[in-house]
């Protein structure tokens, strides 16, 4: 680390390291509120979680500005291709939460109108616990997720084991 | 509801089973709501919901609901139900319509009363009766592509795992290839959870039991 010696105002690293440090922490999540979890999503950027404070609060409401999608809610067949319409429209590298035990398997809705868990139709990194997690487990979620970032490659997509957290 | 005034007496009645023998329709006996029943053949039913609206003694003017039951031992296997309500008179009528299975179709009332469409557009979604007359029958609660009619009594009550086998392989899946995955004419498949979820979930042995 010669680099170092002679120019102490510098700091060297590796650019996969920098860009998954930058990522990590300026994640902009895609609120797909679809029924009762996406309250305690809300509650989770308000003034009392912040959820600011790991860099993930800025909600963006077009897909094309976001690169984390936060499935909050029961995922109807009416709405999966809609949902998988809005994940496709998300820019590389993409990732996505899936809050709640709607999302990750459907929950208590084993019936004919709700997916039996989003990662029916598009991959999912996070999966929660909880009907409906409270905002830490939310805010888990998101760190767990920028840990799983920082392992990534700069493609963003490796690895892909989903992260599924307990209580 | 006890207390609704669907107390016999006076013209009314008298209305009503006149133009119930006219029509040659049957009074439903009396059910536990209290509420009057009149079983109609389908062939007959729109003339009679036109009376019904329209007479001075009858006046049912507002359609509360549609729905229907499916009885899959009996024959015919479908009953379509409608609740009219007379807000001149503050009566209520129940109306069963008798709808077979290998024809599946039931005279629409949206000319009659309007509030119809959408009420009939469900009972087509879930039960698969067709209206005919219906300005617009789509479903209205499914997707458009969806293959079957999940109120019916031989629809798994757990649903049909619908989705191509798909699971965090980064693959790209089409929003067509959702309903896809059944060959045409084929019986829809039971979700096997005996085994644990097809896809991989395993959330313990599924009690025997269930189904
Ligand atoms: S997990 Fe519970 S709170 Fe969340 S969407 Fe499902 S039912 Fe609502």
């Amino acid at each position: 680390m010669g680099l170092e010696d002679k120019f102490p105002e510098i700091l060297t690293s590796r650019l996969t390291d920098l860009v998954a440090w930058g990522r990590k922490n300026s994640l902009w999540p895609m609120p797909l509120g679809l029924s009762c979890c996406a309250i305690e999503m809300m509650a989770t950027v308000g003034p009392k979680f912040d959820l600011s404070r790991f860099g993930a609060e800025v909600f963006r409401f077009s897909p094309r500005q976001a690169d984390v999608m936060i499935v909050a809610g029961t995922l109807t067949w009416k709405m999966a291709s809609v949902a998988r319409r809005i994940y496709d429209q998300m820019p590389d590298p993409k990732w996505v939460i899936a809050m709640g035990v709607c999302a990750s398997s459907g929950g208590l809705y084993r019936n004919y109108s709700v997916v039996p868990g989003v990662d029916r139709i598009m991959p999912v990194d996070v999966y929660t616990v909880g009907c409906p997690p409270r905002p830490d487990t939310l805010i888990r979620a998101v760190m767990e997720l920028q840990s799983k970032i920082e392992e990534m490659g700069l493609d963003g997509r490796s690895p892909r084991e989903p992260i599924v957290l307990q209580n | 509801m006890a207390d609704h005034p669907v107390s016999p007496s006076s013209s009314k009645t008298e209305a009503l089973a006149a133009l119930v023998s006219e029509f040659g329709a049957e009074h439903l006996p009396d059910a536990a709501d209290g509420i009057a029943g009149i079983l109609v053949d389908r062939d007959s039913w729109l003339e009679l919901a036109r009376q019904l609206r329209d007479q001075e003694d009858l006046r049912f003017d507002l359609l509360v609901d549609v729905t229907a039951v499916d009885w899959p031992d009996r024959q015919p296997r479908f009953e379509v139900v409608y609740h009219l309500w007379s807000l001149t008179h503050n009566r209520l009528l129940r109306v069963k319509v008798g709808v077979p299975e290998e024809q599946a179709e039931c005279p629409s009332v949206v000319l009659v009363w309007g509030t119809a469409n959408w009420h009939e557009r469900e009972v087509f979604d879930m039960y698969g009766v067709r209206f005919a007359g219906h300005p617009d029958l789509r479903r209205i609660l499914m997707p458009d592509d969806y293959p079957y009619h999940p109120l019916r009594k031989d629809f798994p009550l757990e649903g049909v795992d619908n989705s191509v086998s798909y699971r965090n392989e980064g693959g790209v899946l089409m929003t067509q290839e959702l309903f896809v995955d059944r060959p045409a004419g084929q019986d829809p498949t039971p979700v096997d959870r005996s085994k644990g979820d097809p896809q991989g979930y395993s959330d313990g042995a599924a009690p025997a039991d269930e189904s």
